[in-house]
């Protein structure tokens, strides 16, 4: 079981595929890219619970990441 | 103009929610926290929101404010997390000096040659997203990818705020000793 996390005003929107569900695996993708390329939002994966230290910048959906937080672009303040 | 406040909601430990009513910021929603309980430093003491933005009940606000917490919390080391519950603030280190996140606007940037900067840097956009969301939005970026937060924070070092990219100290590698004779 993975779960795409998206920072937003509710503090984040948790979003859970199964990767043995081609279907939750699909839609998960489907969301990853919209994401990505439409919102230009940032994607870090990381194995579950663990600190910022394991946490690496992806391109790509992968259904073996056990959690993905999609962050926001920074800018100067 | 200043604005009429109207209490929105009490959050146990942690202040006040109001609503802004009128002058600038109309609309906003404000944490106020009293003097005693806030370590926070500079111009920022709690989360400011753009109207229509925020959840729109304080349950919910509250909702928010835990989620982002739980999450930061668990990104944190054990010395982050130590500093984070104590002080409201936690350093992180990067290939080029730490960054102090937890006053927004307000980042202080010590570099590996000894030489202190004032940073600011946040995620476009960030009036919606609870505090804790900011930092480890900030924190991520500083921890995965240095460069690209150095390149588009602005900063200030005295009274005079400059664009980016931030002047960084490139990594000097420590070169064994070979020459030396013995």
């Amino acid at each position: 079981m993975g779960t795409i996390r998206i920072l937003d005003s509710s503090g984040d929107t948790a979003v859970a595929w199964d990767i043995t569900d081609t279907e939750t695996v699909r839609a998960a993708e489907e969301l990853f890219r919209r994401l990505m390329v439409t919102d230009k939002k940032i994607p870090f994966a990381r194995p579950l619970g663990a600190s910022s230290d394991t946490a690496v910048q992806i391109d790509e959906f992968d259904p073996r990441a056990e959690e993905i937080l999609f962050v926001r672009p920074i800018a100067g303040g | 103009m200043i604005p009429r406040l109207e209490v929105v909601d009490e959050i146990d430990g942690r202040g006040t929610v109001v609503s802004l009513v009128g002058g600038t910021y109309d609309g906003y929603e404000v944490l106020h926290i009293p003097r005693r309980a806030s370590s926070w430093r500079g111009s920022r003491r709690g989360p400011l929101r753009g109207p229509g933005r925020a959840p729109a009940d304080g349950a919910a606000l509250v909702a928010a404010m835990g989620r982002a917490e739980e999450l930061l919390v668990s990104l944190l080391d054990p010395g982050q997390k130590r500093d984070w519950t104590r002080h409201r603030h936690f350093w992180v280190s990067t290939p080029y000096g730490e960054v102090e996140l937890g006053t927004v606007s307000n980042l202080t940037f010590r570099r590996n040659d000894g030489r202190s900067l004032v940073l600011c840097a946040l995620p476009e956009p960030w009036s919606d997203l609870p505090d804790a969301d900011i930092w480890t939005n900030l924190l991520l970026k500083l921890r995965v990818s240095p460069e690209e937060f150095f390149a588009v924070a602005n900063y200030r070092e005295g009274s005079t705020w400059r664009r980016g990219p931030v002047p960084v100290v490139p990594v000097v590698p420590v070169v064994p000793a070979s020459g030396v004779r013995a």
